[in-house]
């Protein structure tokens, strides 16, 4: 265990070297991070709420929430190994299987690179690897606190991933049909009293499901009534008939036509085909893991892989898949039979070795921060704590600013203490400030007498870093001096007016 | 003859209890009851029937939803009883029965001493103690459905026949008063139908047979129901607070916690044990009902009271329960515990006023520190049916109490925000001369009589549900003052930041003797308006009302016009902000309509 919290912590550690990191990695630092900003000011959070909870913890100061967050991810990582090495060896492997597939854990680049992300892939990896720990246990010992455990799971899963939600319900599933501790492969009996306690469990878990947002002070309620839920919404819409109008540029005649023609079937296979050529080794572990689960009646680590699988039609970066593969390693290393064994290891270490398109995308996003931090000094250097922000969200990730919505025909007091950042022009009647950036330009209104207007205007409190689409500030008291003005055309920037989901699997967005 | 057990005269002693306390609020409080649900709309008729001896009338109302009970408090109100006593006397009665059936319930489960904690842990539940003064019609519901549990446990193999005829009976009464009572119920069918098994269909008939019966109004309105309720889901987000202030209104801090505490000490100590005894997986279900309804419907959790009930019985019995497996101190603290919880929702009532920053603690807890307009914990003395009728007797022509008298109202007659706009209250206050014309979604027309008085509620925006509800209803009276030269002749502070102003066509008055607020007013310390009026409140004295018309100078009455006459001393009649004594609103305030969402 010493080895695998060894080699977890060096390895996790050591991330950004071994893969050749100018900084940290990830596509949406700015979305999480931000998000962590606005709980700590009681607003609502676009993403799953349970990683920037915890980035909102440490109380630390705004420029270093990413660089905290990105230690989160990396504390996360070094536990996998040992994660996977209990699970293995309480879904019954023996211990030089179970510490191999500890080791192969972090062998895996996409992984590994978890650990250097600003993602809370590696936080849901682990709480799905250790989570189910518990739930075996349950499983198999039964008991209220084991029970109780599970129901916590139920409540945090979602809170961490999107994929927690099917991970979610498939444990409450597994609570209404399984034995609580009446065997160790069967489902129990299905007497009168065993029906009731199954009842029972069902409903306790749709009730941990509709608690669990209170776990990070959010307003308890169904998952579709939460904040974030609109990201997984917008996944949804891939497969909706005239949803991908972004057809992929090299489609074949034949996917061409299916578009064209709105062939939601056709549509679908393309995305499979197209998710499991994205990360084939993956899939085919999962698949080897599903197969020996379902032959072993594991029951409880069908619940961790089923996590992984909406991957398939909703695929956009093989870490989605990635995630399960702690779940899935622990469960081969159950195999009896060494062909299985040998294959497993093969198509494992056949992961790590074919892993370009891994590592030149964590290098992509890396360079990416790197110049966002850049940005962000230069940009907080001007800025002053009263100030707002509006543009590219995005850019104010190392710099972060209450949004505004600036006017679109008038002006408004909070628009001349807005900072807008954009990639392309500002707003009509804007000008350029002279912020040294070979990235974003930097607009503000100018005013034409000293003084900006409404400066000894305070902001009201509980205003969000992040937001979809981002509200207009009403300075306190209200501020008349800056309202009037020239009217000028401005769209509001949507920082989710976009789609998360990439159906083609190119990269997001690339410096 | 055997001396009852201790715990057993303790238990009767607590209903007894709150039973005085619902008593000495209704004989206090100067408001009458509302129809907060539109559950009562048809007592004035049922009253008027059963006056006339029309059986078929009240026989026909036994057929719809919630019927029987209207029936019940129309017969209440033939008593001789002044006002909303009546009506309290009902309330009083479903609250009785609902502390009975859960220190039943309670007592079957974990002996003796479980009872008395369940109750006291009721008693400190404002969704069902404070809940009942209003005659909230859940908490009858309650009382039934939890009834059902208490005779099922009593008997749990259903054995005797007076256990089959006491389930189908409450049972039956509880679905046709209200379709939620499905909800508790189906789960209470389920439990039986698991626990007796196939050979016990039988002892099922009867209950079932009446259960299928009394459930057809409910399945003959089902869709229309549901509609009407996913429909409210989008208003609801928008209206209805977070679950945990609701939960921390509705059960107060105490219970909630000994709820929750006792229920896990049952759990973790016993499962198995716990969840043998019949009735126990039952009422754990019930506990989460609130929860699961809550997320899916959006309504108040207030809508689902039995689960309040649950989460006593389960606390006392968890705290107090005799089989348990921990020491005797520790269930001697859980009594405690629980008697705790409901003194601190009740001594309020016997105690006055709390100030200074224990008001603020005990706020916190969901204690009732202060009386308020809206505050159904404590009587409210300052503004009620005398003062209302008062206006109405100044005002309403010759021969008083016997010539049509037409009254507008934008909120409602008696009280703002009303659901209904004050038609019960009228029928309570046995004035069936005086009639409404109400202005909340319609407005006045050429078909609109002549008012001899209008009443303008102004709550300073703390009525924005209500307004967001009717927005048209303040232009829609303020349109009708203008046709018909209505002006402001009398205005009074009547609690929190609320104000009621009357207003008669021309200003005048017949009978300006008989407004009220003619002399100075005793407020009792900590119930005075917000802006530091002093010991003393003297409403605006009538010296501009007379039957000749306003004094020199009154425009046109109007929310900016002012009173009448010099504001009260120490402060002007209307104020700006919430009184800082008033207690904390009536708990999770009702969601605005279950009828008419």
């Amino acid at each position: 265990m010493a080895l695998l919290l060894l080699a977890g912590a060096g390895l996790a550690s050591g991330a950004p070297v071994l893969l050749g990191l100018v900084d940290h990695a990830g596509s949406d630092p700015d979305l999480w991070t931000l998000s962590a900003l606005n709980l700590r000011v009681r607003a609502d959070p676009v993403v799953p709420p349970l990683y920037p909870a915890l980035v909102a913890l440490t109380g630390r100061p705004e420029p270093h929430l990413v660089d905290h967050a990105a230690r989160l991810s990396a504390l996360a990582a070094a536990l996998l190994p040992l994660a996977t090495f209990a699970l293995a060896r309480r879904l019954g492997a023996a211990t030089p299987a179970a510490v191999a597939a500890g080791l192969l854990v972090l062998a895996q680049p996409v992984l590994l690179g978890m650990a250097a992300q600003v993602q809370p892939d590696a936080l849901f990896a682990l709480l799905l690897c250790a989570g189910l720990l518990a739930v075996q246990g349950w499983w198999v010992r039964g008991g209220a606190l084991g029970l109780a455990v599970c129901l916590g799971l139920v409540a945090l899963w979602p809170l961490a991933r999107e994929q927690g939600l099917v991970a979610g319900a498939l444990l409450g599933l597994l609570l209404v049909l399984g034995p609580g501790g009446e065997g160790r492969l069967g489902l129990g009996t299905f007497d009168a009293a065993g029906l009731g306690d199954r009842a029972l469990r069902g409903l306790a878990a749709l009730t941990a499901l509709v608690l669990g947002p209170g776990l990070v002070g959010l307003s308890p309620g169904l998952p579709w009534d939460q904040p974030w839920f609109e990201r997984l919404a917008m996944a949804a819409e891939v497969f909706e008939e005239g949803g991908l109008a972004d057809r992929p540029q090299d489609a074949s005649e034949a996917l061409t036509r299916a578009y064209e023609q709105g062939d939601s079937a056709a549509i679908l296979v393309h995305h499979l085909v197209h998710a499991v050529s994205g990360a084939p080794l993956h899939w085919a572990l999962v698949l080897l893991g599903l197969g020996l689960a379902l032959r072993l009646r594991a029951w409880p680590a069908l619940v961790g892989i089923g996590a992984g699988l909406p991957a398939l039609v909703v695929f956009s970066e093989p870490r989605h898949v990635a995630v399960v593969l702690p779940v899935v390693l622990a469960v081969l290393a159950c195999a009896r039979s060494r062909r299985l064994l040998a294959l497993a290891g093969v198509l494992a270490l056949g992961g790590a070795v074919a892993s370009g398109e891994v590592r030149e995308r964590l290098r992509y996003q890396a360079v990416d921060i790197a110049s966002l931090r850049v940005f962000g000094a230069a940009l907080c250097e001007k800025a002053g704590p009263e100030d707002l922000g509006s543009g590219e969200p995005r850019a104010f990730t190392f710099c972060p600013l209450p949004l505004h919505s600036p006017g679109e025909e008038q002006r408004f007091g909070a628009d001349w203490r807005t900072w807008f950042v954009s990639e392309e022009g500002g707003p009509p009647g804007w000008g350029k400030e002279g912020l040294a950036s070979d990235r974003f330009a930097v607009y503000r209104l100018q005013p034409e007498l000293g003084e900006r207007p409404c400066s000894s205007a305070a902001l009201p409190p509980g205003l969000p870093y992040m937001a979809s689409p981002p509200g207009r500030v009403r300075l306190v008291p209200p501020c008349e001096e800056g309202e009037a003005g020239e009217p000028g055309e401005i769209v509001p920037f949507d920082p989710l007016d976009r789609p998360k989901v990439k159906p083609r699997g190119r990269f997001g967005r690339e410096p | 003859m055997s001396r009852p057990h201790p715990a057993r005269v303790l238990e009767l002693g607590l209903v007894l209890l709150g039973l005085g306390l619902h008593a000495a609020f209704a004989l206090l409080d100067a408001r009458l009851p509302r129809d907060l649900s539109l559950v009562l709309v048809a007592v004035p008729d049922l009253a008027a029937a059963l006056r006339a001896g029309e059986l078929g009338t009240v026989l026909a109302a036994f057929l719809e939803q919630g019927g029987w009970w209207q029936v019940l408090v129309a017969l209440a109100s033939l008593l001789p009883l002044p006002g909303g006593l009546a009506l309290q006397l009902v309330f009083g009665g479903a609250l009785g029965g609902a502390l009975l059936a859960a220190g039943a319930v309670a007592r079957r489960l974990g002996g003796a001493w479980a009872g008395p904690a369940a109750v006291a842990l009721c008693l400190g539940t404002p969704g069902l103690v404070v809940q009942a003064r209003s005659g909230w019609i859940h908490v009858p519901e309650a009382a039934l459905v939890t009834g059902c549990v208490a005779v099922w446990l009593a008997d749990p193999d259903l054995s005797r026949r007076r256990s089959q005829v006491g389930l189908a009976l409450l049972g039956g009464l509880a679905l046709l008063l209200r379709a939620s009572a499905t909800g508790w119920l189906g789960l209470l069918a389920l439990a039986l139908a698991l626990h007796l098994g196939r050979a016990g269909w039988r002892r099922l008939l009867l209950p079932g047979l009446a259960w299928a019966v009394a459930a057809i109004p409910v399945l003959v309105a089902l869709e229309g129901y549901l509609g009407a309720k996913a429909g409210a889901r989008a208003g609801y987000l928008s209206a209805v607070p977070p679950l945990w202030p609701q939960l921390l209104g509705w059960l107060a801090l105490l219970p909630l916690v000994a709820g929750l505490l006792g229920t896990a000490l049952l759990l973790l100590r016993s499962p198995r044990g716990t969840l043998q005894r019949p009735g126990a997986r039952l009422l754990l279900a019930w506990g989460q009902v609130p929860i699961l309804a809550y997320a899916v419907s959006r309504a108040g959790v207030d809508n689902f009271t039995p689960g309040a009930v649950a989460l006593a019985v389960l606390g006392g019995w968890g705290l107090a329960g005799e089989d348990t497996p921990w020491p005797r101190p520790r269930r001697v603290l859980g009594l405690v515990t629980a008697l705790a919880a409901a003194l601190a929702l009740g001594l309020p009532q016997l105690l006055p006023p709390v100030k200074g920053p224990l008001h603020g603690v005990l706020v916190g807890l969901g204690v009732p520190a202060g009386p308020g307009l809206t505050n159904q914990a404590l009587p409210w003395m300052l503004w009620g049916q005398r003062d209302v009728d008062a206006l109405l007797a100044a005002s309403c022509p010759e021969p008083l109490g016997e010539a049509d008298c037409f009254v507008a109202v934008d909120q409602g007659l008696y009280l703002p925000g009303g659901e209904e706009p004050g038609r019960l209250e009228l029928f309570l206050a046995d004035l069936d001369h005086v009639h409404l014309v109400d202005l909340r979604d319609r407005a006045a027309g050429p078909e609109t009589p002549e008012v001899h008085g209008a009443m303008r509620y102004d709550c300073q925006g703390s009525d924005g549900s209500f307004t967001s509800r009717f927005p048209e209803a303040r232009g829609n009276l303020e349109a009708l003052a203008a046709a018909q030269g209505l002006e402001q002749v009398w205005t009074s502070w009547i609690g929190g930041p609320c104000s009621a102003h009357w207003l008669t066509p021309g200003g005048a008055v017949l009978r300006p003797e008989l407004l009220p607020g003619s002399g100075p007013r005793e407020v009792p310390a900590g119930m005075g308006p917000p802006q530091g009026a002093g010991g003393l409140y003297q409403a605006p004295p009538p010296q501009g009302a007379s039957p000749q018309g306003p004094p020199p100078g009154a425009g046109p009455g109007g929310e900016h016009e002012g009173p009448k006459g010099p504001p009260p001393p120490g402060g002007p009649p209307v104020p700006t902000g919430p009184a800082p004594d008033e207690g904390p609103r009536s708990p999770a305030p009702p969601p605005p309509s279950e009828e008419a969402p």
